[in-house]
C-alpha cells in the first residue's frame, strides 16, 4: 500500500451506524442528569444561604438583646465571632461559585484553547488542594462559631444541663475527636488527587509544548 | 432554541457526521469499550453544544472541534464514566460494525494511534481533507506551523508504509 492508495480505502470507508435507540437512552439519561445537578447545585445553594443568614441574623439578634439587657459583654464576643464566621461562610460559597462560572467551558474554543484552559482548570484545582487546609480551618471555625453561640444562648438563658462542665466535656471530646479524623481522611484524598492532578497537568503541558513546536 | 429545533439540528448533524465522532473515538480510545464510552460522551457534548452553535464555520469543523476537545477532556475522567447506560443491556452496543471493512483502514488507524495526542488530531484532519485554514480554525495553531508538522506525519507514516512494504518481502 503506498500512500495514495493509504488515501483511496480511508475515504472509501464505511462508517460505523449508531443503535439510535441507545443514542436516544443515553441523551435521556444525561438530561435527567444534568436537571438533578442543577437541582442539588440550587438546593445546596440555598441551603448554605438560609443557614448562613439565618445564623447570622440570628446572632445579631443576641448581640442586641445582650446589649439591651446588659449581660456579661463575653455573650456579646461570642455572638460577635459567630456572625463573622457565617458571614466569612457564605461569602466563600459565593466566591468560589464565581471562580467556577468563570472556568466554564465554551464549545467554540480551539483545540489549544481548550488545553490552555484545562491547564487553568489543573492549576486551579492544585491551588485549591494545597489550600485545602483553610477549607478545614473554615469548617472547624463554623463548629466553634456554633458552639460559642450555643454556649452563649445556653448560658444566658440558664440551661443547666448543656452548659454544665460534663457537657462541654463532651462535646469538646467529640469535636476534638471528629476534627483529627476529618484532618487525617483529608490529608489523604489531598494526596491522592494532588497525584492525579499533577498527572494530568503534566500530560497537558506536553500537549501544548508539542502543538506550540515548529518540527 | 426550542428542543424539537436543537433534536432535529443534533439528528441531522449525527446522521451526516457520525464519521467524525467515530474516527475521534477510534484514534483517542484504547479499547472498544473505551471508543464505545468516548463515542457516547462526544455525542453528549455535541448535543450540548448545538444551542452554541452560531453558524460562523461548517457543522463539520464544529463537530470536529467538540469531539477533539471532549477527547481531550475524556482522558481525564477516563473510567469513571458509564453515563447512565449502566441500566442497558451490555449487548446494547451503540456502534453498529459495518458488514464488511477494509483491512487496511486497521493499519491506518493503528498508526495514527501511535502518533503524540496533537498528531493524531492533525493526521485525522488532514486525511479528512480539511484546508490549512480549517485545521487552524480547529486546533488553533498557525497555518504555517499546521504546514510543517502535515509534512512531518506524512514523512513517519510514509516511513511506516514502506516498512511494512519491506517486512512484507
Amino acid at each position: 500500500m503506498n500512500f495514495d492508495q493509504m488515501l483511496e480505502a480511508w475515504q472509501a470507508q464505511t462508517p460505523y451506524d449508531v443503535n439510535r435507540d441507545a443514542l436516544r437512552q443515553a441523551l435521556d439519561a444525561e438530561e435527567i442528569r444534568v436537571r438533578r445537578a442543577l437541582r442539588m447545585h440550587r438546593r445546596a445553594l440555598w441551603f448554605m444561604w438560609i443557614v448562613g443568614t439565618g445564623m447570622a441574623v440570628w446572632a445579631g439578634f443576641w448581640i442586641a438583646i445582650t446589649i439591651t439587657n446588659g449581660w456579661p459583654a463575653i455573650y456579646a464576643v461570642a455572638s460577635g465571632v459567630s456572625l463573622v464566621v457565617f458571614a466569612l461562610g457564605v461569602g466563600a460559597i459565593w466566591m468560589g461559585l464565581g471562580r467556577r462560572a468563570e472556568l466554564d467551558r465554551n464549545f467554540g474554543n480551539s483545540l489549544q484553547e481548550e488545553a490552555r484552559r484545562s491547564l487553568a482548570l489543573v492549576d486551579y484545582q492544585l491551588s485549591l488542594a494545597r489550600r485545602a487546609i483553610f477549607s478545614v480551618l473554615g469548617v472547624l471555625c463554623f463548629v466553634v462559631g456554633t458552639a460559642l453561640f450555643s454556649w452563649t444562648v445556653n448560658k444566658s438563658q440558664n440551661i443547666s444541663d448543656v452548659s454544665s462542665g460534663r457537657g462541654w466535656s463532651l462535646f469538646a471530646l467529640v469535636f476534638v475527636a471528629l476534627a483529627i479524623r476529618a484532618l487525617y481522611k483529608g490529608r489523604n484524598e489531598r494526596r491522592m488527587r494532588k497525584l492525579k492532578l499533577e498527572a494530568r497537568q503534566r500530560h497537558l503541558r506536553d500537549l501544548l509544548a508539542a502543538l506550540d513546536a515548529r518540527e | 432554541m426550542l428542543e424539537a429545533e436543537r433534536t432535529r439540528v443534533f439528528e441531522s448533524w449525527i446522521d451526516a457526521h457520525k464519521a467524525i465522532l467515530f474516527k475521534v473515538a477510534r484514534v483517542y480510545g484504547a479499547t472498544h469499550s473505551d471508543r464505545e464510552d468516548l463515542f457516547q460522551e462526544i455525542a453528549l457534548q455535541v448535543w450540548h453544544s448545538v444551542e452554541s452553535y452560531r453558524g460562523d464555520c461548517t457543522a463539520s469543523t464544529w463537530i470536529y472541534r467538540v469531539a477533539l476537545n471532549t477527547a481531550l477532556a475524556w482522558r481525564r475522567k477516563e473510567r469513571r464514566h458509564s453515563h447512565g447506560r449502566q441500566d442497558i443491556d451490555a449487548a446494547t452496543a451503540l456502534l453498529i460494525a459495518p458488514s464488511a471493512r477494509d483491512p487496511r483502514l486497521e493499519w491506518i488507524y493503528e498508526r495514527i494511534a501511535e502518533l503524540d495526542e496533537g498528531n493524531r488530531a492533525l493526521a485525522l484532519l488532514m486525511l479528512d481533507g480539511f484546508s490549512y485554514r480549517e485545521m487552524s480554525q480547529i486546533l488553533g495553531l498557525g497555518e504555517s506551523n499546521i504546514g510543517m508538522k502535515i509534512n512531518r506525519i506524512k514523512a513517519t507514516l510514509a516511513a511506516k508504509l514502506a516498512k511494512e512494504v519491506h517486512d512484507e518481502l
